[in-house]
């Protein structure tokens, strides 16, 4: 909302400050100011001039050569004032006698210092302004030509409202009471506690009712009293406008940024800038009767002003004549019968409608005015009335004269609001301000707010245009906002609980630091993906698709953390960096009731909240908790943690020879599960090697762990295919893996035991090696499980410290070499405890289908 | 001449040619060969001390008096040749084993922690040290939690304001709209958690969120935001403006202030901005940052969840991640958060 400082002073006694000191006040009292614009400052040796006469340039086709005069007498030719000025021009919208700007030599208008120019051989002694070269308004069709009687030769900010300030007001929630100058000027009353003058201007004198000849005025009915609080509609008969509004009432348009039409047109918009109240004018020539206020009916047509065929719906609710509608109420009048300058009969119509009501229909056609925008905010439901006299008096004012046939309203203005009792007591507890109840009064006084105090309790009556307070909470805001925010002490509340992370929150920060301890550096990235992404852990399942995306790349929201963490290794790589190792941890996202459903449910802790989110019940204010079933699910989003690793291993300063490995990622996945078990054996992730899309096809594994009906995939760990990285243009290699971590959170947030230590044992270990030969068909994993299982309780560590291919070995097979520490808490092993488990590996393996070299 | 006296003079021949070649010697290898040489069971030592067992008693302690002498001195010369050799090899192998420590280790050191996890840990901390918990809640969010428990009703200007971005899902509430949303704040949170805890309650929520908003320097579809609850009885604004003045001291520096300004947010009433002095302007005058919204839990919000409003006050505020890691930090793009350039993740 813009904001003239002048037109502001006509309401409100403004304090003698700077404009910025003003508009600071104004933000600690809740009237936020966005900025202050000063249009036409810096205009200097500018004065109003008389056209003399003008004839075209000799050279120039689209150029006048003007002779004007700064002398005050116009019958006088310019001769007694000794001054004739000779210019060039490119305007045509003016006439010898025209009263136009003149921009002298050594003068200066914004952005333009002017000296004398010659311009196709013709001497120009600075120039003519338009509306917008003096920044008074858009208009740049021609110069600006002023009223005959503007007095010649003063300087022009005596005539226009030069450099004076504009403030430009953030209007925030249901604050609609200031969406006009009246309103501002009121709030900065309150606000300063200074003098305000509520405008009271006088109906025109009508015929008494029931009115007749001269005129028949137009009737009004409301039909849909529930959109329509109030209709004032004035007839006027004989209308005679001027063919354009003065000056002064185009300026202050210009100032608040709304373009002049037509006189009718523009004295509305400057009733509803003014006062705050919207008004439409109708040529009742145009009109096929009286008017009614009624919902539309389903798929009625109007064309509104901006010549768009609208098609309305019955929410939409409409100002319509026996032929239909005519204005789209609270929005925008229709195209049919709007005033034009032939207008000889006219309807101004002041209405109050229904916020929600504008609401919806400004929302669903996409259409929103000036109108609208404070209709939606709430308009003061005592104003239709004093909005009409009010353009009856500018009416007057800029020289129209018309004939009042009629004032026709329909409902009743709403003068005074439900009273509310609040306690003061409470007011005080809740701004936690010392504040009495006699200066509760005195404050909310200020703000037109009617309040008697009995002690503590206080009866409140708002003024007509605060819709906004209602409630105890709400006048105590206004006590606070008027009282002064920074009133308000600074104290530390009591200690109400104990704080502090919970044993999840706390585990998600060690997951954090364990991954990123191996070299990855954390990022994060917008969690949409497109139609085309790489499967992550239990690939397959349906997208979360979103209904308005940014983008079709961005169409769904990730089902897996890969992507994301894929576009940063390639935004990487274009940086030509050598390596790329990066980790993620968010939430993915999949419908409920796929796979990873059933792997969550199995892996569901006791005593765990649902690992579902669910809407809430279909009643959620009245907490009746309706089962609605499965379909008040939200869908499936665990959180996660992901890697990306490409090109080569390096520090800051050092590249290392090694690229980064699948089992780097693997290592990573490890650590995270000795993080989060109960004691750090307790979550074995199993690595089975799976071939999915995309991926290497003997270097990509799926991580497991045991459900209660058999493993269930938590993670994928796995090379980029060549070609998929390729596509990509990734240079090789590039690993990625993902792990779900919720299960393991849960079990945290619902509490475990802490880890409870086993003795040591002081018995020396004895060592065993053991080597096997495996065909690369048969898993590692498979013969260490049952080494592990022939060992038993003797197997303190095992661990492989050899891969070997080549001689002797056949092609396929390749010979792996395993440490083996056995331990026993009560005896010392000897040479045939050794025999024995070198016996007992042996079998195993053979089971297993390898062969122990020996 | 006796027998001992050959033998005599043969040892100090044999001593001569011992010292001689222990001191020629230049490796431990060529010390050992004059070992055996000299002092072994084949050398000329062994014998005249095979000669022992030849001569008379008398003259026996002479001669065993003359080995023992002989072997002293030999192995005396074998020891010291020994220690000054051993003492150059080590030498040796140390100079082989020079290595150029201003050359940078191999070692991939460990990574960085996220600007917005660094910044988001300190501004959890914070309140966690005043003695505030922190929840969570699900960023795929229903409507319902995100808006109507926030005192936002579906044709509030607000709920146009915030931008949403909706699920193709096919739900939709009571008012046709869709169900199921990106959560445009983090509140939905603060619903859940009264829903199902009474007061006291004081809890941060920190949290991806979402608008439909086109990346640009200022503006990203998503961010993250921390929002702060605390509701009990006798929690009034002067326990608000104390708790976020004791965060901004900790988050930009103790010599802060904060000024509460009247704002208007349909979850909160009072409502206030909360600018936090940053230096003074050209002008002497404090220069003041709006950093985030606040204000008294509106009572709606509190019957919704079903908190009796008679009973419980309580406050919120609002904050954005990126935005005080941007302040803190001089981030000028917020862009530079989401594309996870490793020169960006390098800095901090």
């Amino acid at each position: 909302m813009k904001l003239p400082l002048s037109w502001l002073a006509t309401y409100v006694d403004l304090p003698d400050l700077p404009v910025a000191e003003l508009a600071e006040t104004m933000g600690r009292f809740g009237l936020e100011v966005d900025a202050i614009h000063t249009p036409g400052a810096g205009v200097t040796g500018t004065t109003v001039a008389r056209v003399l006469a003008w004839e075209p340039h000799p050279d120039a086709d689209r150029l006048r050569v003007v002779r004007i005069t700064h002398g005050d007498d116009p019958a006088d030719g310019g001769g007694a004032g000794g001054d004739v000025v000779e210019l060039v021009c490119g305007a045509s919208n003016f006439d010898t006698g025209d009263v136009v700007v003149h921009a002298g030599v050594g003068g200066s208008i914004p952005g333009l210092v002017l000296e004398a120019r010659e311009l196709r051989g013709v001497v120009s002694n600075g120039m003519l302004c338009s509306a917008r070269e003096l920044e008074l308004g858009e208009d740049h069709d021609g110069i600006m030509v002023l009223d005959p009687d503007t007095p010649v030769g003063v300087d022009v900010h005596e005539v226009l409202p030069l450099g004076e300030p504009v403030i430009d007001l953030e209007v925030k929630g249901a604050r609609g009471d200031v969406l006009s100058v009246l309103g501002v000027a009121r709030d900065l009353a309150a606000v300063l506690d200074v003098g305000s003058v509520d405008p009271v201007p006088d109906l025109p004198p009508l015929p008494p009712l029931p009115a007749e000849p001269p005129g028949d005025p137009v009737e009004v009915v409301i039909e849909a009293p529930e959109g329509c609080r109030h209709f004032a509609a004035l007839t006027l008969d004989d209308v005679q406008v001027p063919a354009a509004s003065p000056w002064w009432l185009r300026q202050r348009l210009a100032q608040v940024g709304v373009r002049a039409i037509s006189p009718l047109v523009d004295i509305t918009n400057y009733v509803m800038m003014e006062l705050g109240q919207p008004m439409h004018a109708y040529d009742a020539d145009r009109l096929a009767g009286d008017l009614s206020v009624r919902w539309a009916t389903d798929g009625e047509v109007l064309v509104t002003l901006d010549d768009v065929e609208r098609t309305l719906t019955t929410r939409d609710l409409v100002v319509a004549d026996p032929s239909g509608p005519v204005g789209l109420a609270g929005v925008m009048g229709g195209d049919a019968t709007e005033v034009t300058a032939t207008t000889r009969r006219l309807v101004l119509e002041a209405a109050i409608w229904d916020p929600a009501t504008i609401r919806h229909t400004a929302r669903t056609l996409r259409l929103t005015s000036e109108a609208s925008l404070r209709f939606e905010r709430g308009v003061d439901p005592a104003g239709a009335r004093r909005a009409i006299a009010r353009a009856w008096e500018l009416l007057v004012e800029i020289g129209a004269s018309a004939t009042p046939v009629g004032l026709r309203e329909a409902g009743q203005p709403i003068t005074a609001r439900e009273t509310i009792e609040v306690d003061a007591g409470r007011i005080r507890g809740l701004l936690g301000l010392d504040v009495s109840a006699e200066e509760q009064v005195a404050l909310l006084a200020r703000a037109g707010v009617l309040a008697v105090a009995d002690g503590d309790a206080l009866t409140v009556t708002p003024p007509s245009w605060r819709s906004d307070l209602t409630r105890m909470a709400d006048v105590a805001e206004e006590v606070a906002r008027l009282h002064g925010f920074d009133q308000i002490p600074a104290v530390l509340p009591p200690l109400v609980q104990g704080g502090g992370l919970a044993a999840d929150q706390q585990a998600e920060r060690d997951v954090r630091s364990a991954v990123l301890a191996f070299g990855l550096d954390e990022v994060v990235t917008r969690p949409f993906v497109g139609d085309d992404h790489l499967g992550g852990v239990l690939p397959g399942g349906d997208r979360v698709v979103l209904a308005n995306p940014l983008a079709q790349d961005a169409a769904a929201m990730r089902p897996s953390l890969l992507e994301g963490l894929l576009g940063v290794v390639r935004r990487n790589v274009g940086q030509s960096r050598p390596g790329v190792a990066v980790a993620e941890f968010g939430r993915i996202f999949r419908l409920d009731g796929g796979p990873l459903d059933a792997v969550l449910d199995a892996l569901a802790p006791t005593g765990a909240a649902d690992w579902r989110w669910t809407l809430p019940p279909a009643d959620a204010a009245a907490g009746d908790a309706a089962a609605d079933g499965g379909d008040r699910l939200l869908p499936t989003q665990p959180r996660a943690v992901g890697v990306a690793l490409q090109g080569r291993r390096a520090s800051s300063s050092r590249l290392d020879t090694r690229t980064w490995s699948v089992s780097d990622a693997l290592a990573v996945f490890d650590e995270v599960a000795r993080r989060l078990g109960a004691t750090p054996d307790a979550i074995r992730l199993q690595r089975v090697a799976v071939v999915r899309d995309g991926f290497h096809p003997h270097r990509t594994v799926a991580l497991q762990v045991d459900g209660p009906d058999g493993p269930v995939e938590v993670g994928l760990v796995g090379q980029l295919h060549p070609s998929e990285a390729a596509a990509r243009d990734l240079p090789e290699p590039v690993v990625v893996g993902e792990l779900v971590l919720e299960p393991w959170l849960q079990a945290l947030a619902a509490g475990r035991a802490p880890i409870v230590e086993t003795p040591l044992v002081t018995r020396p270990a004895m060592i065993v090696d053991v080597a096997v030969e495996v065909a690369d068909e048969v898993a590692w994993a498979d013969v260490e499980a049952a080494v592990r299982a022939a060992v038993g309780d003797l197997l303190e560590d095992l661990r492989v410290f050899d891969v070997y291919r080549g001689d002797p070995l056949p092609a396929g097979h390749r010979s792996i070499a395993a440490r083996l520490w056995l331990r026993a808490a009560d005896r010392a092993l000897d040479g045939d405890d050794e025999a024995r488990v070198l016996a007992d590996v042996e079998d195993a393996v053979a089971t297993a289908g390898a062969r122990m070299r020996r | 001449m006796s027998s001992v006296d050959t033998a005599a003079d043969t040892l100090a021949d044999l001593q001569e040619r011992a010292l001689a070649a222990i001191a020629a010697a230049t490796t431990l290898d060529d010390l050992d060969e004059a070992r055996v040489t000299f002092t072994g069971r084949k050398s000329d030592l062994a014998t005249v001390q095979q000669s022992m067992g030849r001569i008379s008693a008398e003259e026996r302690p002479v001669l065993g008096k003359a080995l023992n002498a002989f072997k002293a001195v030999v192995e005396g010369a074998l020891a010291d040749q020994r220690e000054v050799l051993e003492a150059a090899a080590l030498d040796r192998r140390l100079a082989g084993e020079r290595l150029d420590l201003t050359i940078p280790p191999l070692a991939v050191p460990p990574g960085r922690p996220h600007l917005i996890s660094q910044v988001q840990d300190l501004m959890v901390d914070t309140f966690v040290a005043m003695g505030w918990r922190v929840a969570d809640g699900p960023e795929v969010e229903s409507a319902a939690y995100a808006f109507d428990a926030m005192n936002i009703p579906p044709d509030h200007p607000a709920r146009q304001d915030m931008d949403t971005i909706y699920l193709q899902d096919g739900r939709v509430d009571a008012y046709g709209l869709p169900e199921v949303i990106l959560r445009p704040h983090t509140s939905p949170v603060q619903a859940r958690v009264m829903r199902t805890q009474q007061p006291p309650i004081a809890i941060v929520i920190p949290g991806r969120t979402y608008r439909n908003d086109s990346v640009d320097a200022t503006h990203s579809p998503v961010f993250t935001q921390m929002e702060g609850l605390m509701v009990g009885e006798g929690i009034t604004m002067a326990h608000l403006r104390g708790s976020l003045q004791a965060f901004a001291r900790a988050m930009f520096g103790p010599d802060r202030d904060i000024r509460l300004r009247p704002s208007m947010f349909p979850f909160t009433e009072p409502s206030a901005e909360v600018d936090v002095s940053w230096g003074t302007n050209p002008d002497g005058t404090t220069r003041w940052l709006e950093i985030l919204g606040s204000g008294m839990v509106d009572p709606l919000v509190l019957s919704w969840c079903g908190i009796d409003p008679e009973r419980y006050s309580g406050f919120a505020f609002g904050i954005g991640v990126e935005r005080v890691a941007m302040l803190r930090h001089g981030v000028s793009d917020i862009r530079d958060f989401y594309e996870g350039d490793a020169r960006f993740s390098a800095q901090f």
